[in-house]
């Protein structure tokens, strides 16, 4: 396997040694490249209380291009869709190479506390929010409660 | 590199003259016969010139002891990948003017508490280069054509280009290998070489190292600053920074260019990876009392650390009188010159001091000019092949009246394919005096 790039092996480390609240992320011992990652919702959301898992993949030309991040767990978020994929500009045009993963997941929890209907990437759940915030925040806790809160208090 | 500028231009434009005089459906058989007629000597005469300008290329990105520039090189250690797509002529340039900071050998680790000696010995240990072995699994590009049983000219004038680029590359990794071996054995070995850098500069250069906040890695101080919040950046990153490559505006509305076509390709400049100010540029202020190697009458080997500080100002304006042997970096005075401290503020994208991203790749705005007209073509192509599919039916149903129509359609598309390739023309002519002067 290819040698992997001193940025890649400290990130990880200070991942490791200094961890963000409310996030982890862990190299899959496979592919080092590769993290399974937990995102818990902010308080102030729809998405409190629940943990929610993604999974991140940093590609050859990391920190050149972004690394790519999925939701893994069912989320009900206009910004978010049925496939996990994430509409983030920092992920796309707007990535950095001074960004990094530790920034990328906490922009991500950001977006958790801060959905953008405006911006769109599940239209249905857009259009839904847009006519009717209340129901489509009822239904995002609703989602939350059945898909990313541990049915055990395993945390 | 280049075209031959007089010769090239002149033929073209003349077969452009002979063809533009006929009537349209001539002109549109011309097409045809320039991508498969057109003069052989000229096009092999270009390709030649591309392809000495590709060898050039991968031989400015092997790592020379002799191109030394204040205990840095010329080319990059490797920390990336090698499909590096700047000028390299450009770079070397402006490290000699000493207006971008040299390629260090980065440190994997910095620790402040290692000792003088333990530095001298992990720096005369490293190799030159990065292992390549950390990029060796290219990926081969695909063909559009791979999977055709008749394959076309272009086809296997491709493969060939290819074969000759993945030559180049494997020569220049040998001969990175090879400087590598030769290093680390003089290195090894107690008779002086004049060429290799003292134990005091070494010391000198990487016992206050930095890390570069996108690599990791820890270079001698200074660096490359932002121009516009003076973060430091070293060389090997900055080279990484481009703008994005050429694709449709985001329908963003506050984007829209309304004078911008709706199908048209746009490419916007790189930002700054810190604060993502526009037009990304760096600084450069040299070390005052480093200055070695190319551009100057200091050897590395001859390096002697000045006990004064006062002493370092005056041998560098000694020394920095003799950058005569480069003819480029005459515009930039020698910037030991001047003793000016460090600035605090951001300098605009157009100062002369601030190298941008656009500036290491002269070629930006033709490639965005050839992916637009790319771009152009399919969709000619596109709406050729719609409008066709509707003749048939359109045929079937009404019978022959539609032949004004078809005359008229083929007309336009004739019209279309035209004007397509004469923008090409166009293009191809500014290419071949802007390629040739870097």
């Amino acid at each position: 396997m290819a040698a992997l790039p001193k940025r890649i092996i400290k990130e990880t480390q200070r991942l490791v040694s200094d961890p963000v609240p409310g996030i982890t992320a862990t190299p899959s011992e496979e592919n080092l490249r590769y993290f399974q990652v937990t995102i818990d919702g902010p308080s102030s959301s729809p998405y409190a209380k629940g943990r929610f898992d993604l999974e991140l993949f940093l590609p050859d030309d990391y920190p050149m291009c972004a690394p790519k991040v999925r939701f893994l767990t069912k989320i009900y978020h206009p910004n978010i869709d049925k496939l996990g994929r994430i509409c983030l500009d920092v992920l796309k045009d707007n990535w950095s190479p001074a960004l990094q993963i530790r920034t990328i997941l906490l922009s991500i929890q950001a977006l958790l506390g801060a959905p953008n209907p405006d911006d769109p990437l599940a239209n249905d759940v857009a259009v839904d929010w847009k006519s009717d915030e209340a129901k489509a925040i009822a239904t995002a806790k609703e989602w939350t409660e059945k898909y990313a809160v541990p049915s055990t208090d395993s945390s | 590199m280049g075209n031959v500028p007089t010769k090239e231009p002149r033929s073209r434009s003349g077969s452009l003259n002979s063809h533009g005089t006929n009537t349209g459906g001539r002109s549109s058989r011309r097409n045809t016969a320039l991508s498969v007629f057109n003069p052989a000597s000229m096009k092999t005469s270009k390709s030649k010139d591309k392809l000495k300008a590709q060898a050039q290329h991968y031989n400015d990105l092997v790592v020379r002891v002799k191109e030394l520039v204040d205990g840095g090189f010329l080319a990059p250690y490797g920390t990336y990948k090698l499909d590096l797509d700047f000028s390299t002529s450009i770079v070397r340039d402006l490290i000699i003017a000493r207006r971008l900071a040299p390629f260090y050998t980065p440190l994997q680790d910095f620790d402040e508490s290692w000792s003088d000696k333990e530095i001298f010995i992990l720096i005369s240990q490293m190799p030159l280069h990065a292992d390549d072995d950390a990029f060796a699994e290219e990926e081969e590009e695909l063909d559009p054509e791979d999977h055709k049983i008749h394959r076309s000219l272009n086809y296997y004038k491709r493969q060939e280009q290819k074969a000759k680029k993945r030559e180049m590359i494997d020569k220049m990794k040998a001969e990175r290998r090879q400087n590598d071996l030769d290093y680390l054995t003089a290195r090894k070995s107690s008779t002086h070489n004049e060429d290799l850098s003292l134990q005091d500069l070494i010391i000198k250069l990487y016992k206050t190292a930095v890390e570069c906040p996108i690599c990791f890695l820890y270079f001698p101080e200074p660096m490359n600053y932002s121009r516009c919040c003076r973060q430091p950046i070293c060389t090997e990153c900055f080279v990484q920074i481009k703008r994005l490559e050429p694709h449709p505006p985001h329908d963003d509305p506050g984007q829209q260019d309304s004078s911008e076509l709706p199908h048209t390709l746009i490419s916007e400049c790189a930002n700054c990876p810190y604060c993502a100010t526009a037009d990304f540029g760096v600084t450069y202020d040299p070390p005052l009392d480093v200055h070695v190697g190319l551009g100057t009458t200091t050897k590395p080997g001859d390096y002697r650390e000045p006990t004064i500080v006062e002493t370092v100002a005056e041998g560098a304006t000694d020394s920095a009188v003799d950058s005569s042997d480069e003819t480029e970096t005459h515009s930039v005075p020698p910037p030991t010159r001047h003793v000016k401290p460090r600035r605090r503020s951001s300098i605009s994208a157009d100062s002369k001091s601030v190298i941008t991203t656009d500036f290491i790749r002269p070629d930006w705005e033709l490639k965005l000019a050839s992916a637009r007209s790319r771009l152009a073509r399919k969709s000619a192509t596109a709406s050729a092949i719609h409008a066709s599919s509707l003749i048939v039916t359109g045929d079937s149903a009404t019978g022959n009246g539609n032949r004004l129509f078809i005359d008229s359609l083929e007309d336009k598309m004739v019209e279309e394919a035209l004007r397509l390739s004469l923008l090409e023309e166009e293009e191809r002519q500014k290419k071949s005096p802007g390629s040739s002067s870097s």
